[in-house]
Formats: structure tokens, sequence, C-alpha cells
């Protein structure tokens, strides 16, 4: 933002806040359609149940515990980079990166053995979507991931002080990806 | 920012390729723009060849087979909406325009603002790529509906198909960061005394049609990402043997596609706005309820659309609340439209070839907004669905504003992006042929679809109830030819005035928006000091100036000041 | 100053974690349609407590809230359009 210009702030949010949160609000119809166009698939059609019993519900609750860990490690580094304390934010985000990292992991554990047992993408219309819902979950994560490790070395080299601010753009995008995953997992391992 | 903005990019490549100019970056867009326009009008020219004279050979092409005819069609569609009017309407109108009239430098995020061109960019080599693979382009309709698109047998085409899913995604993720930039530089970076309601009408709908962008292509994103992962790794959202709902496709798509073209519609309408306002020397009519109506509009086209779904096998009983939608919808756009002929009642209008182009687009668009109506009816459409009636009518409307507003706001603001004056005479007989050839290619249009031609036929000729259309469709084919050969008026008038065009002053057209008050062309960073804003956008043959004009910057006299 | 916020998103983060185990518990001893209600009432609230507390939500202007409420009204006019063709059979 351009400091010497007297501008006119309809909100007086930052810009990039503003920016951010215009992202995440085309996000949310993103996952929308697919989560939508899964429940209405699936109301219509009969015996998803026994296709979803094959979903292994302990790796998706010990992800479940991991990513709601995580919001709340990513906006304890927000807390710490509004005092300005860049260790704690470089802890705290080495924890955030840490934990989306086992998000992951775990994903791929559960990917791999589903795989194995035939449970592949082409296995019927369940899996169609368990692949495509948790995929492009795991693709946003992924991004959130590698965004948090630009910040931390940030943080870590102690070039992230003045971009303090970025701590929290970046936290907000990684608890739409938390919030997306408080749904899915219901959806897909619970209902 | 970490940039420093305070010196201008040295060298070729960060001045006129890497720049985070935002006038560079429209330039960028606009040429892309213009270039896929070619592109878009040979495949034109080669689907009305073929309509009108099937199964010959095409001039300075060859014989078009019913596989190619198909991908032509297809990329005719994708290349005019994606790749043409979206980013001349929206991406180099938007960029060029926004910051100069809301008084700023640049853009909030330069950087992004680059990045977004070069995402585009990356979009274009995908789809012209997806020409030379083995199998060709795309071939399902621009709409892509499985199962046809979702396995790769039934249309031939393999990797085409995968690089088009692949190019829309990238240009929906360039225009959604470019969404991004333009709503946050329109909230944050106004001018001092700029408030909402003196932005100039195309600022407004630049910022609507964002927002509708925003929030609709998502669902298609989805859709997409759903469409590509049956065609690569066997999952069978859309494969009804695999359990998967065909149909669902088809929501997912409309929900995105009929807000897509009010997303392109609504610059259009802004720059014939703001071009009717200066040429007609008087405020544009209903500024305020234009705006609202605008917004209204925005909210209610992601109401719309199933009516592109009337006779698709969709429940009966969603035919009549989206009939009433579509039927509702037109109200807020008639409103607009009565504006627009407000604006000019009674007023002192010069016909230049910007006013010209910009009052074609207003009566083109009132021809289709009408046929609109037919489309829209449910007992009607049944009829007229995936006939060349359709055809005509989305032709109508979007023709008015991707070429007849982008003519309109080419030929008003390239004084200001390029420091030259445009050839008028050129420009007017490039408007008269336009639209002459235009209307004679697409009034007969309506009549051959209410005959019962369908769409996307390689030989109307197979079928004895078209025969007798034969004539008919041989003159749409010369007019369409002629339509095309006149945009060389066009062409020649663009380039020569780029390098031998009279310099253009600062303010030709004695407009009152911000972007007329700095040089033409605009130095980088826009403006030796950001200018103060003291009245609305339209000024015009207003009692408090002598002349004809009042520009938002001209500071109050004592006694206004002492009267506000 | 910062303890206080600190206290405060540990706090949320507790009653995710119990609203989790209560979903789960929900799962296993209520029928199968009361628990499905209240999973997915749970799914709400957890939503809501880390948009109104992590993203902080509560403490923005309107508009941002605009911002997220306008796309989720039409996601939700989305789904509910959808049901007719696939949820309801002819």
């Amino acid at each position: 933002m351009n400091a010497d210009t007297a501008t006119m702030s309809d909100t007086a949010v930052p810009p990039g806040k503003t920016g951010t949160w215009w992202f995440l609000a085309s996000e949310i119809p993103v996952f929308g359609g697919l989560i939508a166009s899964y429940i209405v698939v699936r109301l219509g059609s009969a015996g998803w149940g026994e296709a979803s019993g094959h979903l292994n519900f302990s790796l998706a609750l010990i992800n479940t515990f991991l990513l709601l860990t995580s919001s709340m490690t990513v906006v304890m580094a927000h807390a710490a980079a509004q005092e300005n304390d860049f260790r704690r934010v470089a802890n705290f985000l080495g924890l955030t990166v840490l934990l989306g990292l086992g998000f992951l992991g775990v994903k791929a554990v559960e990917y791999t053995t589903e795989i194995t047992h035939g449970f592949t993408p082409a296995a019927g219309i369940f899996w169609s979507f368990y692949y495509g819902m948790t995929g492009l979950h795991a693709l946003h994560v992924l991004a959130g991931v590698i965004a948090n490790t630009v910040l931390w070395i940030g943080a870590l080299r102690g070039t992230l002080a003045r971009h303090g601010h970025r701590v929290e753009l970046a936290g907000l995008y990684w608890h739409l990806v938390d919030i997306i995953w408080i749904f899915i997992f219901p959806l897909l391992y619970l209902a | 920012m970490s940039n420093d903005t305070s010196r201008a990019p040295a060298g070729f490549w960060r001045s006129y390729v890497f720049s985070t100019d935002h006038k560079v970056i429209a330039k960028q867009y606009l040429s892309l723009g213009l270039f896929w326009a070619l592109m878009g009008g040979a495949t034109a020219y080669l689907i009305r060849w073929q309509i009108a004279h099937p199964d010959t050979e095409a001039p300075g092409w060859g014989f078009i087979a019913p596989d190619f005819y198909n991908m032509l069609v297809t990329m005719h569609g994708t290349i005019m909406v994606f790749f043409v009017a979206m980013p001349i309407l929206l991406a180099a109108f938007g960029n060029f325009l926004i910051p100069l009239m809301i008084g700023a430098k640049d853009m909030a995020f330069p950087r992004l603002n680059m990045l977004s061109f070069w995402v585009f960019f990356l979009a274009s080599v995908v789809l012209m790529a997806s020409f030379f693979v083995p199998g060709g382009a795309a071939a399902a309709g621009w709409t892509g509906y499985p199962p046809l698109s979702a396995k790769m047998e039934y249309t031939g085409v393999g990797w085409g198909m995968n690089l088009w899913l692949l190019a829309l995604a990238l240009e929906f993720a360039s225009f959604l960061l470019g969404g991004v930039n333009f709503l946050t530089t329109a909230m944050n970076m106004r001018a001092p005394g700029l408030t909402w309601f003196r932005l100039p009408v195309i600022v407004w709908m630049q910022l609507t049609a964002a927002v509708i962008f925003m929030l609709s292509v998502g669902p298609l994103i989805a859709g997409a990402v759903m469409l590509l992962m049956d065609r690569l790794i066997g999952t069978t959202f859309f494969l009804p043997e695999g359990g998967g709902e065909p149909l669902l496709w088809q929501h997912l798509f409309w929900f995105f596609g009929h807000p897509e073209v009010y997303v392109i519609l609504l610059p259009g309408l802004g720059i014939v706005l703001d071009v009717i306002s200066v040429f007609s020397r008087k405020p544009v009519f209903a500024y305020r309820p234009i705006i609202y109506s605008t917004i209204i509009a925005g909210f209610m086209s992601f109401i719309v659309w199933a009516h592109h779904q009337f006779i698709s096998g969709i429940d009966p009983r969603l035919a009549m609340p989206f009939s009433i939608t579509t039927i509702i919808i037109s109200v807020p756009f008639a409103f607009v439209i009565f504006s627009m002929i407000a604006t000019l009642w009674r007023a002192s209008i010069t016909f230049s070839a910007a006013m010209l182009f910009a009052v074609g687009s207003l009566g083109v668009f009132i021809f289709g907004g009408l046929t609109g109506i037919f489309n829209g009816s449910a007992p009607v459409d049944i009829y007229i669905h995936d006939t060349y009636f359709v055809v005509a009518h989305f032709h109508y409307t979007l023709f008015s504003v991707v070429f007849f507003g982008s003519f309109a706001g080419l030929y008003f603001w390239f004084p200001k992006m390029f420091g030259r004056m445009m050839n008028e005479a050129l420009g007017k007989i490039h408007f008269w042929l336009t639209f002459i050839f235009f209307n004679a290619v697409f009034i007969p249009m309506h009549l051959v679809g209410l005959r019962g031609m369908m769409r996307r036929i390689a030989n109307p000729m197979q079928y004895e109830f078209l025969k007798p259309l034969e004539p008919l469709n041989m003159f749409i084919t010369l007019s369409a030819i002629l339509l095309l050969l006149s945009q060389l008026f066009f062409v020649i008038n663009f380039f020569m005035s780029l390098v031998r065009g009279k310099a253009a002053e600062r303010n030709p057209w004695q407009a009152n928006t911000l972007e007329w008050t700095t040089t033409s062309p605009p130095p980088h960073e826009n403006f030796s000091t950001i200018p103060t804003v003291y009245r609305g956008p339209y000024e015009y043959s207003s009692p408090d100036a002598a002349a004809d004009w009042l520009p938002q910057d001209r500071p109050l006299t004592a006694s206004q000041a002492a009267g506000r | 100053m910062s303890n206080a916020h600190s206290r405060h998103y540990l706090m949320i983060w507790i009653w995710l974690l119990a609203l989790v185990v209560l979903s789960v518990a929900a799962a296993s001893i209520l029928p199968k349609t009361q628990a499905l209600v209240l999973i997915f009432a749970v799914a709400i609230l957890k939503a809501l407590l880390v948009a109104r507390n992590y993203m902080h939500l509560k403490n923005e202007r309107a508009i941002i809230y605009a911002m997220v409420l306008i796309p989720l009204t039409f996601v939700i006019i989305l789904l509910f359009a959808l049901f007719p063709d696939f949820v309801y059979r002819g």
C-alpha cells in the first residue's frame, strides 16, 4: 500500500487481508460445488455405506487431530508475530508445517492401503468422490505447507519481520483448509 | 511492498515483457485477446464454409472432416468466450482503466497482476498446443458435456481434451487472481474524495463482473477436476456405467456458465454507458439505479442457470422456477437499456466512431435481449433449444459487447493508451460494414433456427427438411466472410495509427473522468500528483461550468465550496 | 496481551477436540439419523469456532462477513437445486 498518498480506504482493512479474503471467498464454491455434488449423488443412491466402510476411520481421526492442532499452532504463530517475537513465530510455524506434513503422510498411507486392496479411483462412484474430495483437499494442504514453509524459513532467517502480517494471511488460508476437512471428515467417514 | 515503485523500470524486458505496470499488462492482454480473435474468426470462417458448402474444400484451408468440424465449433466457442471476451473486456479494459479512473498509481498487487497475465499466457500456450497433439483439439462442444467428453474413445480426442481442461483451469486461475486485484484496488486505493458513487459506471461494472466470476467459477473448477479424473484415472463421476451422473456436469457447468455471460456483458455495458455519456454531453441517466440494478442482476445471475438445460432431462419441476427467474432477470437489464436510451434522449450527440459502436452495441443488445425472452420461457425453449435460433440469440447479446463494445472502448481509449489518435473515417467505415454484415449474418440465422436447423451438425444437407435452407445458409456464409473481411479496416487503422497517428492531447474528447487529466499515454505511476475528486464523473452540460464538461478533479469555486 | 490471546486459542482448541470426540461417540452410540444430525451440527459449530476465533471473523468488518456468507449462500442454493435431479428420482 502506498503510504505517501492520502487514499480513501473503504474498509480500513489492509489490502493483503482484503485480497486474501477475496481469494478464500472464491475457494468456497470450489469445495462447495464438489461437496454438494457428493451429497446429492450419495443421497440419491443406495449402498454407499458399504463402500465407505472400507475407509480407515482411525487414520482419518488422527488426521482430524493433526489439522485442528495445526490450526491452533498457526494462529499462535500469528499472535507471536503481532508481538514481534519471531523466534516463537518460527517455532509455531515449524510445528504447523510438521503437522501439515503429518497429515499428508497419513493420507499417503491411507491411499496406498486402499489402492493395494483394490479400492482404486475406478472402483466405483463412492471411490471417485473419495479420491476427488480428499485429493483436491490434499493438494490444498500441500500448497499451504509450502506457503507456511516459506514463511517459516523467513522467520528463521529474520527476513519475515518486515512482513509479519503475512503470517496472518497464510493462517487464514490454512484455517479454510482445516474447515473444509471439518466437513469432509464426517461426510466421508462418519456418514 | 518491497518493489521500488519510485523509478520507472529500465530495459526492454522489464518495461515491455515482465512489467508490473498495469497499463503494460492491459496491453499484453489486449494483444493476446486480439490474436485469439483472429483464431476465433478463422474457426468461424471454416464453420460457415462447411455449413454452406458441405464437404467441399474451403478456400485457403481444404476439406473439413466431420470430426474436424466438431473441433471447430468447440474451439470457436472456447476461444471467443475465454480467450477473447474475457481478456479484452475484463483484463485489458479493467487493468488499464481501474487504477487511472480511481486516481491510483497502479493496482494493489502489481506483481500478482503480472503473474495473472503470464498464467493466462501459459493457458494460451496450452490451448494452442492442444491443436497439434494426436487426436487434435477438444471436440465435445465448448460446454464439454459428458459422457462424450469423459472418455477418449467417444470423440477420438485424447490429450487435446485434457489440455483443454488444463487451459481452462489456468485461465480461471488467472482471472481469479485478477479479480482479487481489481476488487482490493478499488476498495482500498481510491483517490481522496472519490466515494463509491462518484466512480464511473465502467468501474462498477468491472467490479461486479469480478465478484460474479469469482463466486461462480468454483463449481466448474470442481467439475473440471472431476472430468479430468474421469478421463485420466478411471473415476466415474459422469459415467453412468460406474454409477455416475452426466447431468451433474451440466449443472456444475451452467451454474458458472450463466453468470459468466454476465461477467462478459457488464464491462461492455459499462463501456457503452461511459462512451454514450461523453458523446451526448449528458450525465448517465439514473446512475445510482443503474448500479443497484446491476448488483441485483448480479445476484440473480446465480439462480437462472438451468434454463440452459430445459430439455436435457432435468426434473420437469425445475422448469417453471428457472423460467420465472430468467424472465425476471431481464428487468434490471431492461432498466439499464432504458437508461442508455434516456441518456441519448435530446442530447447533443457527436457520432464519432466510438459513439457509433456504442449506439450500435445498444441496438444489437436490445435485439438479443428480446430473443432471450423466447429462449428463457421453457414451453418455447422446448422447440428452439439446440437450433440456430439460440445461436443467433447469443451472438446478438455477446457480439454487442465483445465486439461492438470493445471497438467502442478501443476507439475511445486508444488516444489514452497509445498517445495517438485513430483515423475517424476508417473507424466509421469499419462500423457501418460491421453493423450491416453482422445483421446480415445473424438475422437470417433466426429463421434458419426456427425452421429446425439444429446446432453442431457438419452437414445440414443430409436432411431433406433442411435442404430448402441452403440458399439462406449460403447467404449467411457470404455475409460472414464479408463481416470478417470488414475487420481489416480496424486492423489497418489500429496499426497505422500506432505508428503514424496524430499525437493525442491529454483530453481529446473533453471527458470528465480522471484518466483524462494525465498525459496520453500516462507515465509510469500515472499521475504527477494524486488527484483529489470533488464531484461525480458525469457533470456534462452542468450549470456549474461555462463549458459543457466539468472534470472530477477541478476544485470547487469558493461559492460552491461554501454552498456544500 | 499475548498470553490472553494464547490462552483463548488453546481453549478453542480444547473445545474443538472435545467436539470431535462427541461426534465420534455419537456415531457409535446414537441411531443413524440422530447421529448424522448431531454430527453435522457439530461440524458447523467447529467451523464457526475456527472462523470466528482463529480467522478473527468476529472482529472483522461486515464486508468480510459478506465475502464468506454470500458464496456460502450460493453453494446452498446449488445444493438444493440439485435435489430434484439426483435425490428425488421420478
